[in-house]
């Protein structure tokens, strides 16, 4: 009696929780960003941009897809392995990653690459 | 250099002691805290030492992650199903020989492994692009076998399955930077000690014996085993739990004593496979082979050479330690307070999830605890819990 409660109420939270992590997670997904709109205060933390692609090249450990939309262009990283880079020019696409600094430049190192 | 790598084995080693012997923590917190800390590190060392110390770190866990199951009851995701075996032994007084039949397999596997590395290397780097796009199809044939072969419900087999792959999902889409540290410490860590916590069992004294390994039993734990090991080493959602049961079902009669040698060399054997999925195709497969991903952007041949050198040396260091350690086990069991450990165990891991993760991290700790406390509720086994990697990656094929 004792361990069906126990296992009704764990099965109950479980379930609860579940739900609550997914709507949580809707709400704190990372909103789109205009390119144009990206400063050195976005620097270090996570961003979301949607564009497409005016060239990729390739060098040794990675890709550099350079993204532009209304407001501006953009590199992205994408590091060799972590995932198979199967893009063309002119494909729409949208990157979250982390936002660097490099050479002056901003950039920003894909973590997740869709298409659009 | 040379030192360098000796002092990157000796470091591994006794992170993978920590990580072995601790309910708990695995080698994804110790190297997700590894790279966390490498940009320090780096100004001192090179990428390939890290590698090599994670290297020896996990192949030492791999070794020693057995005692806190057999002795304590409180597995990790590699070694949940040696909990009875391993206990059924200990409650005979047999803590040690246990022990001895985990090590033994995973030295047989591991020296098995890299003896046939090469064969590995070869069909993976031709075959692999072949079987790729079957993928998702083999992971749903190995999902829909592994619940059709639970003895208890089926039924709580599918649906905890399915619940723990929305909570992957759920997981895998948050903004938590090492999202699977918090999952899996919930799911199979907390969750196993909070459950073992209501056990109060009393350990007998407990003899230090040499098991008769009869050679029949081993060549059928190592041939089973292996073929197992490749097929979850290399595709992707797929581990230990999963390869010991693929292995089981070549022959229905299995010991304790042979079902602990095939644990034990699966538990090495799948890690070792991992990293020469990581070699020929530059896919990690496990935790703990995604932060050496981080580390190092190609294995070379020669990189790979230092490594298989490298789980060798700790392999043996492993086999040694087990040993000794396992007598220690035995002499202490009787006196240590268990519920002292476990409680401290889970504040410890808290504590750790809340400082990388964050408040995110927390909650789904929490959740994913209480996820994790459901399959012994129900009577059935934690590796369908494994659904949390698993119905993330078939999304990620079949979408």
């Amino acid at each position: 009696m004792e361990d069906e409660k126990t296992f009704k109420i764990i099965l109950a939270i479980s379930l609860i929780g579940v739900l609550s992590l997914l709507i949580l997670v809707k709400t704190l997904e990372i909103p789109l960003t205009n390119i144009g709109n990206l400063t050195e205060s976005n620097i270090d933390k996570t961003a979301k941009v949607q564009g497409n692609i005016s060239s990729i090249t390739e060098t040794q450990g990675l890709y550099l897809i350079n993204l532009k939309d209304a407001t501006g262009k953009l590199t992205i990283v994408v590091f060799k392995n972590k995932q198979d880079l199967n893009l063309k020019k002119r494909q729409a696409i949208e990157v979250q990653g982390k936002v660097i600094e490099y050479k002056g430049e901003l950039e920003i190192q894909a973590s997740v690459i869709n298409l659009k | 250099m040379i030192v360098e790598i000796t002092l990157a084995i000796l470091v591994g080693c006794f992170l993978g002691i920590i990580s072995g012997l601790t309910p708990g923590i695995h080698i994804n917190l110790i190297s997700v805290t590894i790279l966390a800390a490498s940009p320090f590190l780096l100004q001192y060392t090179s990428p390939i030492v890290l590698i090599l110390a994670i290297i020896a770190m996990s192949i030492t866990h791999t070794f020693l992650d057995f005692l806190p199951s057999c002795f304590l009851g409180a597995p990790d995701p590699e070694t949940v199903l040696t909990v009875l075996p391993g206990h059924r032994l200990l409650q005979e007084g047999k803590g040690y020989e246990a022990v001895r039949l985990s090590t033994v397999g995973s030295i047989s596997g591991l020296i098995l492994v890299i003896i046939l590395a090469p064969i590995l290397i070869f069909l993976t780097r031709n075959y692999y692009d072949s079987i790729k796009i079957a993928i998702p199809y083999l992971l749903i044939i190995c999902a829909a076998f592994l619940i059709l072969r639970e003895s208890n419900s089926k039924l709580w087999a599918l649906i905890l399955f399915l619940l723990s792959g929305v909570l992957g999902i759920a997981t895998l889409n948050s903004t938590v930077s090492q999202p699977l540290f918090p999952l899996f410490s919930g799911l199979f860590g907390i969750s196993t000690l909070i459950v073992s916590l209501k056990d109060n069992n009393t350990i007998p004294l407990q003899t230090i014996t040499k098991p008769i390994i009869k050679f029949r039993q081993m060549v059928k734990a190592l041939s089973s085993g292996f073929l197992a090991s490749i097929f979850c080493g290399t595709l992707p959602g797929l581990g230990v739990a999963q390869a010991s049961i693929l292995a089981t079902t070549v022959s229905k009669k299995w010991t304790p004593q042979t079902f602990l040698i095939l644990n034990g060399a699966v538990n090495t054997m799948v890690m070792f496979t991992s990293v020469i999925t990581l070699y020929t195709i530059g896919k990690a497969r496990s935790g703990e082979i995604v932060i050496m991903q981080k580390l190092i952007a190609e294995i070379t041949f020669q990189t790979f050479i230092m490594i298989v050198i490298t789980a060798i040396t700790a392999g043996i260091i492993a086999t040694m330690l087990a040993l000794k350690i396992a007598k220690i086990f035995s002499r202490l069991i009787t006196k240590i307070s268990y519920k002292k450990l476990c409680i401290s165990i889970i504040l410890l891991i808290t504590a750790l999830v809340a400082l990388l993760t964050g408040l995110q991290g927390l909650f789904i700790l929490i959740v994913s605890t209480f996820v994790g406390m459901l399959p012994p509720l129900v009577g059935i086994g934690r590796n369908h819990l494994m659904g949390s990697l698993i119905v993330p990656v078939l999304l990620f094929f079949l979408l």
